[in-house]
């Protein structure tokens, strides 16, 4: 380096310099092409900002902004109301916030306590009556909208019955007591769910025993175990102890 | 710390800046390249233009002094080299604190398009506290704005059809409450 003399003016000289600093750059956090514009226009002189600016305003800006760090330095930074409104701004922003899920730590979103599932339960070994409800704190006011209302419209036989078994970390472990019993695990908050597996063996009466478990190994699942049935799926078998909940919201 | 060491950097559009070797390594990349000895006829920055730099300059230039401040403060005895009467050094090492907030809180106050320059200067340069400042900015920009504010603050096209946008509401129904 201290051999060349670098003129800058001169378009040759200034090669070599611009391939060490791409290097560096790749040796530091980010890769990926974080100076897609300007870089490569390399030898010549440009001036990114003002032109960038007569484009399109304030627009070109902050498409401008590389992906890796729009998301992990700025959307990182919000918590899950505001994460959950940039979803609905552009695609881009939306890929951002799922494909890294950017608000799976939120699952519950920061706010007041707004209430709980509450069972109605019948006589056991008959379906479970009014099935499951969620009732808000006595001082509010409104009705509480029905948390699970999404999920009835994809249960087997709309509008048939589940009731609320578990629930961990945000989400909830629901049962459908029909014979061809289906167990779902569902986050209310997002609305998003899935269906369990069903098991090699019939799901133990009554579903007692079932439980949600988050497990730390894999840092964003939680797992459906039984104290009866071997195996769930992917599920491990437990003990019949419940799981270790997080003391919030238990 | 005796004698304040000088570097030039040079903008993408051949403006020289002479800065201290201590604002200048506030910078991990100019940090490397200075310790890498390649520093003879200025270090080129051909990634940022003279008007990002000049700002991105002011911002460690103002840091690296509060930092130097404050270690003569606490070292006690002020070093001697410059620092006009020790009554204020000791009186600085508090004012600083406060100070460099509203610096760093005024600094940021500019437009989106400077703010993105900045940020990617800062980025690119790896000025880990001014790439913070700048991303906090953007952030705060952003909390409590409904998804068309958003569009607005920052100039983003609305590519949803009308039928998805309502979907993806509707799946974050709960921010909207």
């Amino acid at each position: 380096m201290g051999s060349t003399s670098i003129e800058p003016e001169h378009p040759h000289a200034a090669g070599p310099t611009h391939a060490h600093l791409h290097v560096r750059e790749r040796n530091g956090r980010r890769t990926g092409a974080p100076w897609s514009r300007g870089y490569m226009s390399g030898d010549e002189t440009h001036r990114p900002g003002p032109a960038d600016a007569a484009d399109g305003g304030a627009g070109a800006g902050i498409d401008a902004l590389p992906g890796d760090i729009l998301a992990d330095e700025v959307l990182r930074r919000l918590r899950a109301h505001s994460l959950a409104r940039c979803r609905c701004v552009c695609a881009l922003w939306r890929a951002l916030v799922d494909g890294r899920g950017l608000l799976l730590p939120h699952a519950l979103p920061p706010r007041a306590f707004p209430g709980f599932f509450a069972n109605a339960r019948v006589k056991p070994r008959r379906r479970p009556g009014p099935g499951f409800g969620f009732l808000p704190p006595p001082a509010s006011r409104p009705p509480a909208p029905d948390r699970l209302a999404f999920l009835r419209a994809h249960l087997p036989r709309g509008g048939a019955e589940a009731a609320v078994r578990h629930q961990c970390n945000g989400l909830v472990l629901c049962f459908q007591d029909t014979p061809r019993a289906a167990g779902f695990v569902c986050n209310p908050t997002t609305e998003r769910w899935a269906r369990l597996p069903p098991p090699p063996t019939w799901w133990p009466r009554g579903h007692e025993g079932l439980f949600l478990a988050f497990d730390r190994r894999c840092r964003w699942t939680t797992r459906c175990s039984s104290s009866r049935c071997r195996r769930l799926g992917r599920a491990t078998a437990t003990p019949a102890s419940p799981p270790r909940l997080p003391g919030k919201g238990a | 710390m005796a004698s304040p060491a000088m570097v030039t950097l040079i903008s993408s559009d051949d403006a020289r800046f002479e800065v201290t070797e201590a604002a200048a390594t506030m910078s991990q990349t100019i940090r490397h390249m200075i310790e890498d000895g390649c520093t003879d006829g200025g270090i080129p920055l051909p990634n940022v233009p003279a008007r990002t730099l000049a700002k991105v300059l002011e911002y460690c230039n103002k840091h690296a002094a509060a930092t130097a401040a404050e270690s003569s403060a606490a070292g006690g005895a002020a070093a001697g080299s410059d620092s006009g009467s020790s009554s204020s050094a000791d009186s600085a090492g508090k004012d600083d604190g406060v100070d460099l907030a509203s610096f760093d809180k005024a600094f940021v106050e500019v437009d989106t398009d400077t703010l993105y320059d900045l940020l990617l200067a800062a980025n690119y340069l790896d000025v880990k506290t001014l790439l913070d400042l700048c991303c906090q900015k953007v952030a705060d920009m952003i909390r409590g704005k409904t998804p068309e504010q958003i569009r607005q603050t920052f100039g983003i096209k609305n590519d949803f059809s009308p039928e998805e946008e309502e979907k993806i509401r509707k799946e974050n129904q709960w921010a909207f409450e």
